[in-house]
């Protein structure tokens, strides 16, 4: 799968414990339109896996179950490449900016 | 609105693009975000900007599931059309039902018992150790205790087990006596082939011999039946004939004995040998299991074992011209159930081909009448692919009712097959519709479903804009007609072959049941009795009880006469002897082996087996009386050819009157004892009066109905012994069919399937040549109006169904002829060529042609001609 910097994104907001929709698109600041295929896309070829929220957990914060979404260990391994990936990218540019 | 109620609104306007079967998740997902939005005062319209995402997550979903929700769609389009003309779908789902249902149920037979390894540890190292009398052409002949022993310091074999069957009576304990099956056993065949008591324990070493005290292990029906699954039955004792022997386990349930001996034992007993019965070198009455050792392979332990036996024959006068045979167990289970097995699949397949061709007929029938609706779904922007789609799962759907309708028919198919074949499958072996015959079923039914959409698929429209400008008639005549032709051609040919075999098959059974078996069968019961309690322990007690039962059964109404016989011709028992005929020079390549039969002096009258010369015994022939024997035609012809043998003397070799010359008195006419289809073996009579054999079988001759006298029979053997059980009853008619009871099996599963065949042929021809008559309809009327006569039309018409079904039927014969060798095995003093049942399957496929093509026809010459060219 292609790892934009929007799936990653979406992925560390996830491994950082923002669990749902809303809550992901928050701390991202990408628009819903963004997030959603994001993690559409990402549970389609398992780097996360859904579940609904206890419906007794949600009713006594008094508002209707949400969907959760958390990191397989696939979605892990490949969170961590693409980390790995961006610091790389943000060193070389470090480095053409100093040879500059 | 409130923004919340917007965005909710926009939400739910956008699930209509999600597919179906996620959009309630999906809805209740965003539902759910929305509803908990925190609101930002300076942005009360955040909430319907972020609703607006819906519509790309939507259109993201919509997107990747496009091919399975059309998918989904069309299997439902494929439902309502099922449901939509209920008469067509009931026609395809009966047709393949028939061809799946058989199918199932024989993969079923075929899996347990000839697909699935035998329940035991590493079946396929295991073996059976036969003697052999090559001279005599006899090859599976059970080895003796001595060979047990010698067999065992064999470096090729890891284990060995040795086995007896028989039947004994059980009693001594607070239920009735019983006659059950048991198989005495050592205490290395459990380990060996890996199975033990679910309760109790199995026998140990010490057990094999009269060391230890006799113990028995119960079958698992004989518990539950006999003593209610109780399981403090251990350590109860019993009286297994006339020894008493503590219960030490339970067998589980469907545990058994591998191979022809096995499977229907009810009880497991110790060997419990004396050392003298273990040095015993002349009883060939055990049957020896082995395990080949490790790295060893069959034909190195048949060269090994065959070394071994030809060093004891030589040294050995008891094992002269006896020789050794290594068979794996599992050819030896179901070697006899092969041929019947694949021919009755073999032809389970061809129906099944018969009905796929007839189903195909109806689908490209449908598909002639759908290409109308076709062309106009093409017009509107349908792709090749997506009608392809709708013509799969149309009969996907119709394949997956027929496949779920098979499957029910195939259990209770295969509920009526296993007791219509007979001995075919072996009773050790579980035979059931289970996962491997479903996944089975669903495999065909799949398959079918594809070749039935592909095949229909094929027919589409060419042309768009022909299609619809043509009537739906019309468009299916010029698309389909030559493949329906092909198709009937076929159905035809293949129900010829299935016609054929069975014919060939009826001949035989018919054969079989003409053969002279050399007595005469009509009005005679017959029964077992078995004098093994300790008041029979003297031959005189045994003689009196013999005379005493005959003479009741004599005196009882309706008995015009009685017998006892030690084996009853077909009664699956016989037992054989070496013999020494007084003044022929002894011979050391031929040992002479003759079947034993001990009798009360009015069998041959109650039989009525001819005498040829001689005397029958008197009630004189008794103990006192100089010992006395008559033979059969088949020993008078073999060893005294051309001379009288009256007066001969001949002796055996082993037993208890071993050495003693008996005196010829008489020759009798053969019978075919061990079966109708076998010539009679070279047998022995003997006076019971002077034998005293324990364990016989009796037979009466009634005035009327034979089955009548089973009370009077019990009540006269209760009135001299009322422990005795008798066993075994069955009318002497019932024998013979019973003997015969696998090729009239095969025959009848045959005839049905042949039947059927040329059902769903005839259906075929019909609705062939009635389609036909259909799309001809103007041009028969041009010729009517023309001056045409109606007759000429009618023979047009039944000609046509003639020529189709003439093509087949030559096309079935060629290829009978061709697969004849198949089925010879299983035939009876039948060709497979035989010209009179193939005129007869030809000349009722011909006729069947005719009457399928009577009502199209007559239907042919009533057309108006006025009409037909007006609605042209």
């Amino acid at each position: 799968m292609r790892m934009t910097l929007a799936t990653t994104l979406v992925m560390q907001a996830i491994g950082a414990g923002h669990r749902h929709g809303f809550d992901i698109v928050e701390v991202t600041g990408y628009p819903t339109g963004t997030v959603y295929p994001a993690l559409r896309r990402l549970e389609r070829d398992g780097y996360l896996r859904s579940r609904w929220e206890a419906e007794r957990a949600a009713a006594r914060d008094g508002r209707p179950a949400r969907r959760y979404y958390e990191l397989t260990a696939s979605g892990v391994k490949a969170l961590e490449a693409a980390v790995d990936t961006l610091q790389q990218l943000d060193a070389a540019r470090l480095r053409v900016k100093h040879a500059r | 609105m409130t923004p919340l109620r917007f965005a909710q609104t926009i939400v739910r306007a956008v699930a209509r693009l999600v597919p179906r079967w996620q959009r309630r998740d999906w809805q209740r997902e965003w539902d759910a975000e929305l509803q908990h939005h925190t609101f930002d005062q300076h942005q009360p319209f955040g909430v319907v900007s972020r609703s607006t995402g819906a519509l790309a997550d939507a259109v993201y979903l919509r997107s990747q599931a496009l091919q399975l929700d059309v998918l989904v769609h069309d299997a439902m389009l494929a439902w309502r059309n099922a449901v939509r003309r209920p008469a067509f779908t009931l026609l395809v789902v009966l047709t393949l039902a028939l061809g799946i249902g058989v199918n199932s149920a024989v993969f079923a037979l075929l899996d347990g018992v000839l697909l699935r390894p035998l329940p035991y540890r590493d079946p396929s190292r295991l073996v059976f150790v036969w003697h052999t009398l090559p001279s005599q052409n006899i090859f599976e002949v059970e080895a003796t205790a001595w060979d047990y022993g010698d067999w065992r310091s064999l470096r090729a074999f890891s284990e060995m087990a040795l086995v007896s069957g028989g039947a004994v009576t059980i009693g001594g304990d607070s239920e009735p006596p019983e006659r059950v099956r048991i198989s005495t056993v050592t205490a290395s065949l459990m380990p060996m082939l890996g199975i033990a008591p679910a309760i109790g324990r199995g026998f140990t070493p010490a057990e094999d011999t009269t060391d230890a005290p006799g113990v028995v292990v119960l079958s698992d029906g004989l518990w539950r039946r006999r003593y209610g699954g109780d399981p403090a039955v251990l350590g109860r004792v019993i009286q297994v004939n006339n020894e008493r022997r503590a219960i030490v386990g339970v067998m589980p349930r469907g545990a058994a004995l591998p191979g022809p001996t096995g499977g229907d034992e009810e009880l497991w007993a110790s060997a419990h040998m004396s050392a003298a019965e273990w040095a015993n070198e002349r009883s060939h009455n055990f049957v020896i299991l082995a395990r080949l050792a490790d790295g060893t392979s069959l034909s190195q332990a048949s060269a090994e074992i065959e070394i071994r036996a030809a060093r004891v024959a030589a040294e050995r006068p008891s094992h002269r011209n006896v020789g050794v045979r290594v068979i794996p167990i599992t050819e030896q289970t179901v070697k006899s159930a092969r041929p019947t097995l694949l021919v009755v699949a073999g032809g389970v397949a061809l129906l099944l081909l018969v009905a796929s061709a007839n189903a195909s007929t109806l689908l490209l029938a449908r598909a002639a009448n759908r290409q109308h609706e076709l062309a106009v779904r093409t017009a509107l922007g349908a792709t090749r692919s997506h009608l392809l789609s709708l013509a799969m799962m149309d009969c996907l759907v119709l394949a997956l009712l027929g496949g779920l309708a098979g499957l029910a028919l195939g259990s209770w198919a295969l509920g009526v097959m296993v007791p219509l074949l007979g001995n075919t499958v072996p009773k050790s072996l579980a035979v059931g519709v289970d996962a491997r015959v479903a996944l089975f079923t669903a495999g065909i039914t799949t398959l079918l479903g594809v070749l039935f959409g592909a095949i229909v698929a094929a027919h589409r429209p060419a042309s768009v804009t022909a299609s619809l400008k043509t009537t739906a008639r019309t468009t299916g005549a010029a698309t389909g007609g030559r493949l329906r032709r092909v198709l009937v051609v076929t159905q035809v040919a293949l129900a010829v072959v299935l016609l054929s075999a069975a014919g060939l098959m009826l001949n035989s059974v018919v054969k079989l049941s003409h053969v002279n078996a050399g007595f005469d069968p009509r009005r005679l019961l017959t029964f077992r009795v078995a004098l093994t309690t300790q008041n029979y322990a003297a031959a005189p007690s045994r003689v009196a009880f013999g005379a005493d039962v005959l003479q009741r059964l004599e005196g009882s109404p309706g008995v015009r006469s009685a017998a006892l016989v030690s084996a009853i011709p077909l009664g699956g028992t016989r037992g054989a002897n070496g013999v020494e005929i007084e003044g022929r020079p002894p011979n050391p390549n031929e040992t002479i082996i003759i079947d034993q039969r001990h009798i009360s002096p009015n069998y041959f009258q109650t039989m009525a087996i001819p005498m040829v010369s001689g005397r029958p015994f008197t009630a004189t022939d008794d103990s006192r009386a100089e010992p006395v024997t008559i033979v059969n035609r088949a020993m008078a012809e073999r060893y005294w050819p051309n001379q009288n043998p009256i007066d001969r003397r001949v002796r055996v070799a082993a037993g208890y009157d071993s050495g003693v010359w008996f005196r010829i008195v008489g020759v009798i006419d053969n019978v075919r004892h061990i079966s109708l289809s076998r010539e009679a073996p070279m047998e022995m009579y003997r006076p019971f009066a002077q034998t005293a054999v324990g364990g016989f079988t009796l037979v009466i001759k009634a005035d009327g109905e034979p089955s009548a006298l089973g009370a009077a029979a019990r009540t006269a053997v209760k009135a001299v012994d009322p422990n005795l059980p008798v066993y075994d009853m069955r009318t002497m008619e019932e024998r013979i069919s019973g003997s015969f009871a696998q090729t009239r099996g095969t025959m009848m599963l045959l005839l049905v399937t042949a039947v059927l065949a040329a059902l769903l042929s005839g259906v075929a021809i019909y609705g062939s040549i009635w389609y036909s008559v259909s799309q001809r309809v103007p041009e028969i009327g041009v010729r009517l109006a023309l001056g045409a006569s109606r007759a000429s039309i009618f023979l047009g018409v039944l000609r046509h169904a003639v020529v189709l079904t003439g093509i087949g039927s030559a096309l079935g014969l060629a290829a009978s002829l061709a697969a004849g060798r198949m089925l010879s095995s299983l035939l009876f003093q039948t060709a497979a060529t035989d010209p009179g049942t193939h005129a007869v399957v030809i000349a009722g496929t011909m006729t069947l042609a005719v009457v399928a093509g009577l009502v199209p026809a007559r239907r042919a010459t009533r057309v108006d001609p006025m009409t037909a060219l007006r609605n042209e």
